[in-house]
Formats: structure tokens, C-alpha cells, sequence
């Protein structure tokens, strides 16, 4: 059973369908990717997920624990980090902590530890007498990440967290984000940073105007999407003759001419891409780069949705 | 218990707050300012009055004043800006999240306003008895305006967060803090002509004048102030949370808690009331509080159908004070049957308005009957007008319309025929003697055969209402039952696994 399960849920707005019985779920130990446009029911899918808001239709389950039945059951489960958090004015980051640890009920020596520990993990330590107004952006996103481990939850929902990021908060960010999966929790992710994601995720969840675009692993995600995979070859000399005997050769197509060299489309089985391999050096070719070019979470996600505003 | 098992056990918002509030620049630069302005308004006073035979008093009035200022003003200011300071920062959604409940969040900022107010009297409290040493100041009076103004700040505090509550838009949220400013100087006169009354007309506690003002001054404060506290928790809530019941309780538990006092207090102190215009007024106060729970939306919210009683009788019991229109109605016949429970003991114990008193006094056949016709109209404004508004109340705009309508329909049905009797030149219409104004058909001779009519008008309402109010027992019942299946299902897995 999935650690997070969504189970067609829906939620309106008035006459809007902002979810339209969007199902999926997050395993255990997992970095799933939440993309969609602007507008497309990321947020709204996740603070149903995280207890704030009620779906119309359809429940979501927290390690079995229905967020509609149980919400308090749920929230003990769940670390939540919204797109957008308030910092408290004059208050140092231990202090910030230290509230949030004695709001989740955690006292004496078990609170201060949590916190101790959770300033160590985002790597905060050194800086926890410091007023929160000094942070920077990715500080900031890094002490909210802390706040959202001080419970110790199994399942982590995890609103853009990147937005507004340096390249380097972001390498940080994501390096926590793997600690995280690493140690055995559920993550759902949401960001419009891609690449950022690719490198992430374990799984995506594709959402356009609240439907359900696809799900599953990345690779699963492309091969459903990608009927054929381009392949760039370069051969030593003679690409003319590699041009043509491309042609000759069964399972191939759209081949055309890119920079030195020539990329066709091939949409056997990995066996039979071997076979053209060996085609092409039987021909004579000498062929120095022989690449297949998976599909980027970019392209995936362009070649899912169609750019719907709701 | 050592001082950290101490600190663990205090409300975490309050911690928080303190250490927020504490070393904010707000409070470090208005409480020793408030307190310099207060010791040279002290000191000019004592050079341009030296001499004078009754300094202490007029010492006394402009300090207060200025404590007045700063516990009934500054204080809840800032508790405006920190409950305000949850929507605008995003930090609700966090809180919510917590294990804190909405109760626990509100009554932290409320421990923080009495500390913040705390502060402020006891820095202004040698100053006040300074002037008693100036002579014409009783110290009984000084302790007494100073513990109902630290009173009055906390009632103050509560209305400063259901006042931010109200809207989450920031331009609505400005409004509401001009409207918490022009309550705070009201706040700040009422002080101000209690304190002057007190020290300088000699009206203290030692003489007869006092009672009236101080009653009132008490209750009213406890009154606003329990009320707004309830308010303010339900804003802070989940929209699915029961964001009705809490004020349903707390209205309920003032009604009792008037009625039981007025009960058990000796009658040297309450005096003779009138038994029927005591009921009579309590049933257009509860109807003002009712036109917000009969206008809810019939459903009941799904987080507060999982905390429903598993017992069914307890379930039926709690029925009137969980959300929902019909629940509201219940709610409101509830304290009507509250009122006629305690009108009877009244009547049985003491024998009030029998022998010498007027009619008007009596909890008599005539009293029940006025009062029966008088609550006719309440019925037909409160759930006839709410039964017709059913479909409005659905749409997300349709609670606050049909707030804004219902008042106004009855106002209108009481008004409109004294205009028409303008027009067609009738004088008894022109006075308000009309069959639709509830007061005059209750309270004037000779109008029997009205009052039947009200009554026939106001059964027939509430049979109308009927199917409404047995469906919104049955949601109830039916939630209650869930939760019982749902209880037994657990054990049956629990049963299994083991």
C-alpha cells in the first residue's frame, strides 16, 4: 500500500472544477514529481492531501489514514511545506523551532533534542540565535523544511520548495530532499523548476486543469508518451552513405540531417536498436557515436499538456 | 516541579508571543514612553495645583487616563496585529496543522495581551497610589478602577481578535482596525467618566451611586468579552471545523448563568424584576444571536460529523449546538425553553408580580400567552424567513446575505405598515398599532384575538419547519451512528489482527 494515496479526489470552486477525480500515490522511501501549469490543481490537490482544505469527492490516505475520518490522525503523519510560510517577527530561529516542537506536543528533553536535530540536519546550528528576518530566501526554506521534520512525519508534502532559489539553495535543498527519501519517507514534490525535479524524482504525477495527465515512474511516464526514440549517430566519414543506408534498414524513420551527423527515429525494442548498430559497422560505416536520446521531463511534460489555463 | 517540566506545560502561542511581543520594537518603545508621559502629566499637575485641598483626584484622572490609553488602545492593538499577523504571514495554515486547537491559539494571545496589560498596570499602579498620600483618593476606589480596567483590557484584547478574524482581505482588515480604534476611544471615555465619577464627584464604592455603574461596567465586559473570545477561536478554525458550536455553548452558558443569578441572588440586590419583560428581552437578545445559526447552511461539516457523540441521546442532546440552520432554530427553542423553565421557578419560588404587582410582572396564563404571541413573530422571522431562504443559503455568498435579509425583512414588516399608514392617512398604523409589530401586539389590552392569530401563524411556521428539523437531528443521529460502526469495525480488525 502506498504511503500517500490520493483516491479520486475532487474539489470545486463554484462552477470551477479545480481537481477532477485526480488519483495517485507515493511509496515508501520515494521523490515523487507533482507538475502541471499554473493553475492546474497542484496546490489545491496537496492541501487536501495535507488536511486544509475538503475535498468534494474522494479521500486521500496517509499511511492508511483517511484525511476526511481522521485529520488529526493524518496531520501526525504528514510534514507539510506550503509554497508560501510566514516567519514571526523577532524571533530566532531556536525560538521558531521551539514553538512549533511544543505546538506538536513534544516536551522537555525530547523537544529540545528534536530541535537540536532538525537544526543539525538543515545544517542551521550555528545560526539559531539569529532573528529570522536576517535570513536569506533559501535559509528561510531550509528552516521551514526543519519546522516540517520536527515531528518526525512518514510522509512529506513539499509546496515548490525551490521557488526563488539560488543554484546553490537548490543543490542543497535537493541533496536534503534525497537524505529525506533515504531515510524511508514518502516525498511529493511540486516545482516548475523540470530539471530540478528530474534529477529528483523517483516517479511523477502529471496534473493539467485539475485531470490527471500520467503517472508513474519517469521512465514508464516517457516510454508511454514516446512512441519512437530519436537516435543521433556520427560516423567517421560518409555520411551520405550512412543517410542512405539508414533508409535501407527495417524500423527506422524521420531521418534527418543534425550538425555532423544524422538522427533517425526507432521505435523497436532495445534488441532491435542493437541490430542497427550492427547494420550500420556490416555497411561498412564506422560509426563514433551511436546515442539514443530519451525524452527530457521537459519534453514529457509539453508533450502532456496542452497549456490549459482554468 | 523544576521551572523547565514548568515552562513545558505553558501554552506554546503564549510562550512564543511573550518572547515576540516582549522584544518587539512596538512595546519597547510605548511602554516607557506611555509611563514618561503619565509621570509628567503627574508632576504638571502637582506644580499648577499645589496648594489646592483635593490634589489626589486631580492627579489621579489624567494618569488614568493615560493607562486607560495605553490598556484599553495599545494593548489590543497589538493583539490585532498578532492575529492578523497568522493570515498575512501564512502561519495559520501551520498552526492548523499543529496540534494546537483554535481554543488554546486565541487563549495564548489572550495570556499575552494580560501580561503586555499586566505590565503596563503594575509600572502605573505606585503612581495611582501615590495620589491616595495627596489625599481625596480611597485606595478601595484606586484598586477597584484599576482591576476593572486590567478587566476591561482583556475584554478589549478578545474583541481586537474576533475583529481581525472577521476578514482575511487586508483592505477589509484595515477597516476593521479603524472600527477597533473607535471602540478603544469609546472604551477609553466610559474609563475616563467612571474614573471622574468616582474620584471626583465621590461616587466610589463606599457610596450608593457606584452599584449601577459597576454592575453594568462588569457585565458587560464579561458579556463582550466571553462572547468575542468564542467568536475569535471559531475564525481561527478550519472552515470544516464547527465553527458554530462554540459560540452556541458560551451564548447558552450567559443565558443560565444571567438567569441563575438573578435566581439565586437576594432580592435587596436585583430588586423586583419583571418576570415577563425579563423573558420577553431575552428572547429578542437570543433571536438577535439566533439570525446567525438559523441562517447557516443545513449541512452538517464533515470534521464536526466525526466528533459527534457515539451515544444517541447525548448525540440528540448536542443536536441544537452543532452547525446547520435547522440545528440553529433548535438552538434558539432551546432558550426559549430555558426562559420558561426559569420564568416558572421564578414565579413558584418567589411569587413575584402576585399581589400588588402589575400584570406586566406575572408569569401567569395572560404573561405565557403574551409571551407565546410574542415569540409567534420571532418563529416566523427566524425560521419562516430562513426555510424560505433555503436555496441562498447553499451558495457560498448565501450565510452573510441572508444575514443582511432576514433582519431586514422583519424590520421592514414592522415598518412598511406605519409608512402605508401615512398614506392612507390611518393614525393607529401611523403610531406602530398594527397586527405585524410584535411589541405593541404583546404588550397592548384588548388585542386577545391578534394574539391567537400571531400564535395560530407561528405553530404553523414551526410545523412548516418540521421536516427540517427532524433531518437535521437525523444527520446527527446518522453521524453518531457512523462513528459507532466505525468503533466497532476497529475492534473487529483489532479482534483479528491479534
Amino acid at each position: 500500500m502506498p504511503a500517500l494515496e490520493v483516491r479520486g479526489i475532487t474539489k470545486r470552486f463554484g462552477k470551477l472544477t479545480a481537481v477532477d477525480a485526480v488519483s495517485f500515490g507515493v511509496e515508501k522511501g520515494q521523490i515523487t514529481g507533482f507538475i502541471g501549469p499554473n493553475g492546474a490543481g497542484k496546490t489545491t490537490t496537496m492541501r487536501i492531501a495535507a488536511t486544509l482544505e475538503l475535498p468534494d469527492e474522494g479521500d486521500v490516505l496517509l499511511d492508511g489514514v483517511s484525511v476526511l475520518d481522521d485529520p488529526r490522525g493524518a496531520r501526525a503523519k504528514l510534514g507539510f511545506m506550503p509554497d508560501s510560510y510566514g516567519a514571526y517577527p523577532s524571533t530566532t530561529l531556536w525560538e521558531y523551532l521551539d514553538f512549533f516542537a511544543r505546538a506538536y506536543d513534544l516536551a522537555g528533553d525530547v523537544r529540545r533534542r528534536r530541535v537540536e536535530e532538525v537544526l543539525e540536519f538543515t545544517s542551521l546550528g550555528p545560526l539559531r540565535e539569529k532573528e529570522m528576518s536576517a535570513l536569506s530566501k533559501g535559509l528561510k526554506q531550509r528552516l521551514c523544511l526543519a519546522k516540517t521534520l520536527l515531528h518526525d512525519p512518514s510522509i512529506l508534502i513539499l509546496d515548490e520548495p525551490a521557488a526563488g532559489l539560488d543554484p546553490r539553495a537548490r543543490v542543497e535543498l535537493r541533496e536534503l530532499v534525497r537524505a529525506l527519501a533515504g531515510m524511508g519517507k514518502a516525498i511529493l514534490v511540486s516545482s516548475h523548476i523540470l530539471t530540478e525535479l528530474a534529477e529528483m524524482c523517483d516517479g511523477i504525477v502529471v496534473i493539467e486543469a485539475g485531470q490527471l495527465k500520467a503517472t508513474g515512474s519517469v521512465g514508464d511516464v516517457t516510454r508511454g508518451i514516446q512512441r519512437a526514440v530519436p537516435v543521433y549517430v556520427r560516423v567517421l566519414e560518409g555520411c551520405d552513405r550512412l543517410e542512405r543506408a539508414l533508409h535501407e534498414l527495417p524500423g527506422i524513420e524521420r531521418v534527418r540531417r543534425e550538425g555532423e551527423g544524422v538522427v533517425f527515429e526507432h521505435a523497436g525494442t532495445p534488441e532491435s536498436l542493437s541490430e542497427v548498430l550492427s547494420g550500420l559497422v556490416l555497411a561498412g560505416l564506422h560509426p563514433i557515436e551511436f546515442t539514443p536520446r530519451a525524452m527530457g521531463l521537459e519534453e514529457v511534460f509539453l508533450s502532456l499538456t496542452e497549456g490549459k489555463m482554468q | 516541579m523544576s521551572a523547565r517540566a514548568r515552562s513545558d506545560r505553558l501554552n506554546p502561542v503564549f510562550v512564543k508571543e511573550l518572547r515576540q511581543s516582549l522584544r518587539g520594537r512596538t512595546f519597547a518603545i510605548l511602554f516607557p514612553g506611555t509611563v514618561a508621559i503619565a509621570v509628567a502629566l503627574a508632576i504638571t499637575v502637582l506644580v499648577d495645583s499645589s496648594g489646592s485641598a483635593n490634589l489626589g483626584p486631580q492627579v489621579f484622572v489624567p494618569i488614568f487616563l493615560v493607562l486607560s490609553v495605553a490598556v484599553l488602545g495599545l494593548v489590543p492593538f497589538s493583539t490585532f496585529q498578532s492575529m492578523s499577523g497568522e493570515w498575512d504571514e501564512g502561519t495559520q495554515d501551520l498552526l492548523v496543522l499543529s496540534h494546537l486547537s483554535p481554543m488554546r491559539i486565541v487563549l495564548g494571545k489572550l495570556l499575552t495581551s494580560a501580561i503586555e496589560a499586566g505590565l503596563y498596570v503594575c509600572a502605573f499602579l505606585p503612581l495611582l497610589l501615590f495620589t491616595f498620600l495627596l489625599s481625596g483618593v480611597d485606595v478601595r476606589d484606586v484598586l477597584f478602577l484599576v482591576g476593572s480596567l486590567y478587566a476591561a483590557s482583556l475584554g478589549m484584547s478578545c474583541v481586537a481578535m474576533s475583529l481581525a478574524g472577521l476578514s482575511r482581505s487586508r483592505f477589509w482588515r484595515v477597516i476593521l482596525l479603524a472600527a477597533l480604534a473607535g471602540i478603544g476611544f469609546l472604551a477609553v471615555l466610559a474609563a475616563f467618566g467612571i474614573s471622574e465619577s468616582f474620584v471626583l464627584r465621590g461616587r466610589g464604592l463606599g457610596s450608593t451611586y457606584a452599584s449601577d455603574e459597576v454592575w453594568a461596567a462588569i457585565s458587560a465586559i464579561l458579556i463582550v468579552g466571553s462572547l468575542t473570545f468564542a467568536f475569535a477561536a471559531t475564525r481561527i478554525a478550519h472552515p470544516e471545523d464547527d465553527r458554530s458550536g462554540p459560540v452556541r455553548i458560551t451564548l447558552s452558558g450567559l443565558l443560565v448563568s444571567f438567569l441563575a443569578w438573578l435566581y439565586l441572588a437576594p432580592t435587596s440586590i436585583v430588586g423586583v424584576p419583571s418576570i415577563l419583560q425579563i423573558v420577553l428581552f431575552m428572547t429578542v437578545l437570543s433571536g438577535s444571536f439566533a439570525v446567525f445559526f438559523v441562517t447557516e447552511p443545513e449541512r452538517l461539516p464533515r470534521r464536526t460529523a466525526t466528533r459527534i457523540p457515539k451515544n444517541p441521546v447525548l448525540a440528540v442532546l448536542a443536536a441544537p449546538y452543532l452547525p446547520g440552520g435547522g440545528r440553529g432554530v433548535l438552538w434558539w427553542f432551546a432558550q426559549l425553553a430555558i426562559l420558561g423553565v426559569w420564568a416558572s421557578l421564578m414565579q413558584a419560588e418567589r411569587g413575584w408580580g402576585t399581589g400588588g404587582w402589575s400584570k406586566w410582572d406575572r408569569w401567569g396564563p395572560d404573561g405565557i400567552a403574551r409571551f407565546a404571541a410574542f415569540t409567534a413573530y420571532f418563529v416566523v422571522y427566524l425560521a419562516g424567513f430562513s426555510l424560505l431562504m433555503t436555496r441562498l443559503r447553499q451558495r457560498s455568498y448565501g450565510p452573510f446575505a441572508a444575514r443582511l435579509i432576514l433582519p431586514s425583512l422583519a424590520v421592514l414588516s414592522m415598518v412598511v405598515p406605519i409608512l402605508i399608514g401615512f398614506l392612507i392617512e390611518n393614525r393607529a398604523w401611523q403610531n406602530g398599532q398594527h397586527a405585524l409589530l410584535p411589541f405593541w401586539v404583546a404588550f397592548q389590552e384588548n388585542q386577545g384575538a391578534t394574539r391567537g392569530w400571531a400564535i395560530c401563524v407561528g405553530v404553523l411556521v414551526a410545523l412548516a419547519n418540521g421536516p427540517r428539523l427532524a433531518r437535521s437531528v437525523q444527520e446527527v443521529l446518522v453521524a453518531s451512528e457512523k462513528r459507532r460502526a466505525s468503533t466497532v469495525w476497529c475492534r473487529e480488525v483489532s479482534a483479528h489482527v491479534a
